[in-house]
């Protein structure tokens, strides 16, 4: 069973409009959810959380219907944003004395474990802390907890090296078990291709494409190739990436077109790159 | 009430106790002066109005309630107990323990059945004001950020109920807001888990939160070209001229709607003055650290900022008195209400830089406080246009002076930012 499925959801708001969107989020894994600023991340994120409701689809996760067992479902995931604003508790102990008290769960060793690595105390003002420290408290609460599911909305936003590594060590620790997930919206993508299992592209309110990463990664192709007639290759399965005279740069789908398919068709190829995620992105994202 | 909800409902940060104890407080104070006095009318009523802001300052934290395992309803139910259910029991007893202790002491004044009355509207008009908080939202996501009007014009009327209702029937006045309250209280108690958000800032600052409905980008102004610091003051001018139309809206609306054709309406406009200025202060000092990027020296910043909110708050102080001596010719000006609020922008500027966002949150409330207190001092005083004139410049100074020191030196000036944001996820 799946952490996370979305079937066919729907959501407008204003001007944007996201989905139909259909996902799925495996356990056991990290699965990164990519696409450009305005893309529908952070509104499918909240619809997984229950911070809106779907116009139409389903949302099921761990099992549960949101929004009609949202009670059930947010006292199995854990979730961090940089939206979340501690700033009326005054106090960071204040916030982790509250949100302890509505999970049963609540590890407070582990709690005092977090705050030590991520260096923040109990007694330190909400208003002082530093934008990455106030992450790095979102991260403490998640963390604190035997949470089956966890949605991570830019959680490195604002964090520093050391706390990157902490957070990056925290999540391969947490999907040692089966029964959990990780779900996580970043933009740091050289990050999330060492550390995710699978990854959904998103991009306009849609999906562009989702599966393992390795295979993703694998499945797009950078080549060179030299045009015989000067006529660009139009196939399904190839984009062209850029192109000057006879030369040409083209992303092969290799689901698709393999290179050496490329040969039968005139072209001569100078050069295979394989792709990295950051540029697979950049490959399938249209500029706006 | 489930474990969850009163966890929610009692999650109330010392600094809101620390209030709620001030403002019960004052409130027993009026209530005890009542009890042994009570020609002083229906003053008791302000009493439901003081508590009626706890609930309020619920509204911050309903972004990190939302995460928690709890469903729409129980938030909802906790907003209910703090709004409705906790001020009815506060009210009850800060009502019935004095009263019970002046009749044994043999000073009681009024009549039981008239105590309870008293009673059950103070608890009607806090529950009527929670009542139009929660509302608020879902109204001002419909005709956008003048909603906050009718708020105005409520609380406004609850403060002058006494005077309204001096020589006519108090007691079937007072039953019709007991009986109001009691109505709306069930009536949100039913439709709990179906309550709008609540404004995702709290207070004056709630202005400012642009509505969903005009997030839309056919719904968005275009440019008028201009940049720069008019295209600032542009920006601002929504808020600019809903301050200056309440200078005459206001006091208008209340004899219109109250019928109190011969009361004196120096502070009800006085306050629409302030709306003015005070709500481009509290938005740029929250966005100081953007303007400081801007290639300024710290003094050229300050009195850029400061100069158009004097120059507001002067257009301001001449339409009030031109309103007033239309609106009430037989009254004279009063000084102290026309030429202070020209001061609190510069004022209200440093503290929110010095103090933090929480000064921008209650930025109305401190302004009007200092005008009313400082209008009585200066009345006491026999200050002249001309002295009363000079005494707001000097303040002004100061407060120019206070914000260079803040935007050179200060230690929280680059943190002050708005204490939720703008507008709620998933909305």
């Amino acid at each position: 069973m799946n952490a996370v499925t979305l079937t066919h959801v729907e959501r407008r708001l204003g001007g944007f409009a996201l989905g139909p969107l259909s996902l799925e989020v495996p356990r056991g894994a990290v699965t990164a959810f990519i696409g450009p600023n305005g893309a529908g991340k952070t509104t499918t994120l909240d619809l997984i959380m229950g911070l809106g409701t779907a116009d139409a689809g389903g949302i099921e996760v761990l099992g549960f219907s949101m929004p009609r067992d949202e009670v059930a479902i947010k006292s199995r995931v854990a979730y961090v944003s940089p939206d979340l604003n501690y700033t009326a508790w005054g106090k960071v102990g204040r916030v982790l004395d509250f949100v302890r008290g509505f999970y049963p769960d609540w590890n407070a060793a582990r709690c005092t474990q977090l705050m030590q690595e991520f260096g923040i105390a109990r007694g330190e003002g909400i208003a002082a802390l530093s934008f990455g420290a106030r992450i790095k408290l979102s991260l403490v609460i998640a963390l604190a907890r035997d949470a089956e599911l966890l949605v991570l909305d830019e959680p490195t936003v604002g964090l520093d090296v050391n706390a990157r590594q902490v957070l990056f060590r925290e999540i391969l620790d947490f999907v040692k078990r089966d029964d959990r997930a990780v779900l996580i919206s970043s933009h740091q993508l050289s990050d999330l291709e060492r550390l995710a299992d699978y990854v959904a592209l998103i991009n306009r309110g849609k999906l562009v494409t989702m599966g393992r990463m390795d295979a993703l990664v694998g499945r797009y192709v950078q080549v060179d190739a030299a045009m015989a007639n000067g006529a660009l290759p139009r196939l399904d399965g190839i984009k062209i990436l850029d192109h000057d005279g006879d030369w040409c740069r083209l992303l092969l789908d290799r689901k698709a077109i393999e290179p050496s398919a490329l040969a039968a068709r005139g072209f001569t190829v100078t050069s295979e790159t394989p792709m990295t995620l950051e540029e697979v992105f950049l490959a399938l994202v249209d500029k706006p | 009430m489930s474990a969850s909800v009163r966890r929610l409902a009692l999650n109330l940060s010392p600094w809101v106790w620390a209030y709620l104890l001030f403002m019960a407080a004052m409130g027993l104070l009026i209530d005890v002066l009542w009890l042994g006095t009570p020609r002083i009318g229906a003053v008791p009523l302000m009493v439901g109005l003081f508590l009626n802001l706890s609930a309020v300052h619920s509204a911050q934290k309903v972004a990190l309630w939302r995460t928690l395992p709890v469903s729409q309803r129980q938030i909802d139910l906790a907003r209910w107990q703090q709004g409705a259910a906790f001020p009815i029991l506060l009210f009850t007893l800060m009502m019935f323990v004095p009263a019970l202790l002046l009749a044994l002491a043999g000073k009681l004044r009024v009549a039981w059945p008239f105590i309870a009355l008293m009673t059950a509207a103070q608890c009607g008009g806090g529950i009527l004001l929670f009542g139009l908080s929660v509302a608020l939202p879902a109204v001002r996501d419909r005709i956008g950020r003048g909603s906050a009007i009718p708020g105005f014009l409520l609380i406004f009327a609850i403060v002058y109920a006494p005077r309204l209702f001096r020589d006519s029937s108090l007691e079937g006045a007072l039953e019709g807001l007991a009986g109001l309250g009691l109505l709306i209280a069930i009536l949100l108690y039913i439709l709990a888990g179906r309550w709008p958000l609540p404004l995702p800032v709290t207070g004056w600052a709630s202005f400012w939160s642009t509505p969903p409905s005009e997030n839309h980008p056919s719904k968005q102004a275009a440019s008028p070209g201009l940049a720069g610091w008019p295209a600032l003051v542009v920006a601002q001018a929504p808020a600019l001229l809903l301050g200056w139309c309440l200078i005459p809206a206001l006091p208008l609306l209340m004899r219109w709607t109250l019928g109190l054709a011969h009361m004196d309406m120096s502070f009800v406009a006085a306050s629409g003055l302030l709306i003015g200025a005070l709500l481009p202060t509290a938005a740029l000092a929250t966005a100081l650290r953007a303007l400081r990027a801007l290639p300024l020296n710290a003094p050229a910043l300050t009195m850029r900022l400061m100069a158009p909110l004097v120059a507001i708050q002067i257009v301001g102080a001449a339409i009030y008195a031109v309103t007033m001596a239309w609106l009430q010719p037989d009254y004279p000006l009063a000084t102290g209400f026309a030429l202070l609020p020209v001061a609190m922008p510069a004022l209200i500027f440093a503290l929110t830089l010095r103090f933090g966002p929480r000064i921008a949150q209650f930025s109305a409330a401190i302004a009007i406080s200092l005008i009313a207190l400082g209008n009585v001092f200066l009345l006491y005083s026999g200050f002249t246009i001309t002295q009363t004139a000079l005494l707001v410049m000097v303040l002004t100074g100061l407060g120019f002076l206070a914000t260079l020191r803040e935007i050179v030196s200060g230690r929280h000036a680059y943190r002050a930012q708005p204490l939720v944001p703008l507008s709620w996820r998933g909305r």
